[in-house]
């Protein structure tokens, strides 16, 4: 008589979620009926090369919920991830309905076969009802993953990682839908994940006041701070010097930030490269001069 | 003890007003379904009505065929789904609150290829990014779009999550339903979802047949509907009761009379 751990065979069942996953994405409900859902689905080894990007722009600053994938890797537990895909740059319905920008779908096809692109996250343009039939694919997705009690969070950024790095090759949008690890709400509240570092807790402060300055402001008035916006941004905001509120250009953050980003399509063409793939062109922009 | 009698026929009786009250319960539990499901942020953006009743249905009938006139592509379509919008038993409108007026704005280039926002600026009239909707409006209903574009692709993506939680609450209450972009242009043309400029509509119904599937060719001409008003036509021209007949107290055609 055989005896199962638990926990082993909750991990080892993922993969058998992520069949239901991909059987329900391609049964999904769809607006146009000729939006052609395109599913990979990766596990162990094949996810060395995300973490491997995500380590490095983790040390640049961005963090993002892949942080809670790594940790559930590194007890063991790590997710299968479902990539699911479109290519929404033709469009097929001929609805001509404005959606787009374009008048017609004859003008939205010309514009994308000249002036196909990359964002940050996606290639576009893209068909409108494309990508709402794209959306009810995922949502049935991850709508499976929650029939069988499996944790999921429909990852966008995730996505044009993926994208970037050859996955899902002639998709204009991917979606990353981690499944698992089996745990409660790993992807909302980690309650396994380590505490966040203490500096974290003013970081978010600061977030917080310059999102939501009415919270923070202090009084102006005519004739006293009038002319500049008085702002409450440390426990003795009383004590000078005060800080004030004001809309200015950094050029030495966007610096850092496009260097960031001209990191991580450096980081992207490099696993393309060891893939066998071809590299994605940078434009001027894009590069890190 | 009361006694909730429940029959399909005839159409609007009290029978069969509750079987689509239960329809109507379904679609609010959809409407749930769709608030709650995941989108991006977790930005609020969705606006739900429902639609039920002879009237409100064939008033959206009726803008389905107006609709079915001005493109030539559409016509079998829109025409088509008029006659399911009267089938229904309720009719659920989810509309997007944000896709033509806050632009998700992290620059992902699913609307236009860029690295920027640009291409959803560069359609709408704005102040640093605050979309004036009421110009919008206007520009829209003069250019004659069906929706007034560009959308953030975004928010439209996150619709499809929106749609699909509502559609999986209905696979699971086991309601047959079905989602029209037809109906949802029709239904912002009427004023229904009137905070949204990307409305999708969705048809419930519980019958043994599904209304939105199986239809055959010239379906705004045959179906249901006018199959039942060519027998109530035809009763009293036809065999059933003809004018001109016998008296059924001196005579039983049933009986062998020898002639």
């Amino acid at each position: 008589m055989a005896l199962y751990d638990g926990r082993k065979l909750a991990q080892d069942g993922l993969l058998d979620v992520a069949t239901h996953c991909t059987q329900a994405a391609l049964h999904a409900p769809q607006l146009t009926g000729k939006t052609d859902i395109k599913i990979e689905v990766l596990e162990g080894d094949e996810l060395d090369h995300y973490f491997g990007v995500e380590a490095e722009l983790a040390q640049l600053g961005i963090v993002t919920t892949a942080e809670a994938m790594k940790v559930s890797k590194d007890f063991g537990e790590p997710p299968v991830v479902m990539l699911i895909g479109i290519d929404g740059s033709v469009s097929q319905t001929a609805w001509d309905c404005g959606a787009c920008g374009f008048d017609t779908c004859r003008d939205f096809n010309k514009y994308t076969r000249k002036n196909l692109g990359w964002g940050y996250f996606c290639k576009g343009p893209n068909c409108v009802w494309k990508v709402i039939d794209f959306g009810m694919a995922v949502d049935w997705a991850a709508g499976a993953a929650h029939n069988y009690h499996v944790d999921s969070r429909v990852q966008e950024v995730s996505g044009g990682l993926f994208l970037r790095m050859g996955y899902l090759e002639g998709c204009t949008m991917c979606i990353a839908v981690p499944l698992g690890p089996c745990k409660e709400h790993w992807y909302y509240a980690p309650g396994a994940a380590p505490a966040p570092p203490i500096w974290m807790r003013d970081m978010m402060l600061d977030y917080q006041s310059s999102q939501y300055p009415p919270l923070f402001l202090q009084f102006l008035g005519p004739g006293k701070d009038f002319g500049r916006v008085p702002v409450k941004a440390s426990e003795k905001f009383w004590e000078r010097p005060k800080k004030f509120a004001k809309v200015e250009e950094d050029q030495e953050f966007e610096g850092f930030v496009a260097h960031r980003y001209a990191r991580l399509f450096e980081l992207t063409n490099e696993v393309r490269r060891k893939r066998g793939l071809e590299v994605i062109e940078l434009t001027d922009a894009e590069k890190d001069i | 003890m009361p006694r909730i009698t429940i029959r399909d026929w005839p159409p609007y009786s009290p029978n069969d007003q509750a079987r689509r009250d239960n329809a109507v319960l379904a679609a609010k539990l959809m409407m749930n379904a769709a608030i709650t499901a995941p989108v991006g942020g977790g930005i609020p953006q969705i606006e739900g009505e429902i639609v039920y009743g002879e009237t409100e249905q064939e008033d959206l009938a009726r803008k389905l065929e107006e609709l079915a006139t001005k493109k030539e592509s559409l016509q079998h379509t829109f025409q088509f789904e008029a006659e399911m919008a009267r089938e229904a038993d309720a009719i659920l409108f989810i509309g997007n609150t944000r896709a033509h007026r806050t632009p998700w704005d992290g620059e992902c280039g699913a609307c236009g290829g860029r690295p920027d926002c640009s291409f959803f600026y560069e359609g709408h009239v704005h102040t640093r990014g605050l979309v004036d909707t009421a110009t919008d409006r206007i520009a829209a209903r003069e250019s004659g779009r069906m929706v007034p574009g560009p959308l953030c692709t975004m928010h439209a993506h996150d619709t499809g999550y929106l749609v699909g939680s509502a559609m999986l609450i209905a696979v699971r209450l086991m309601v047959d339903a079905r989602p029209f972009m037809s109906w949802g242009v029709a239904a912002h043309k009427l004023g229904y979802c009137q905070n949204s400029a990307l409305v999708i509509g969705i048809g419930v119904s519980t019958r043994q047949k599904n209304e939105f599937i199986d239809v055959m060719t010239n379906y705004h001409l045959i179906n249901m509907r006018t199959g039942v008003d060519a027998i109530r036509k035809h009763v009293g021209i036809s065999t059933l009761r003809p004018a001109g007949g016998f008296d059924y107290r001196a005579f039983n055609p049933n009986i062998d009379h020898g002639i």
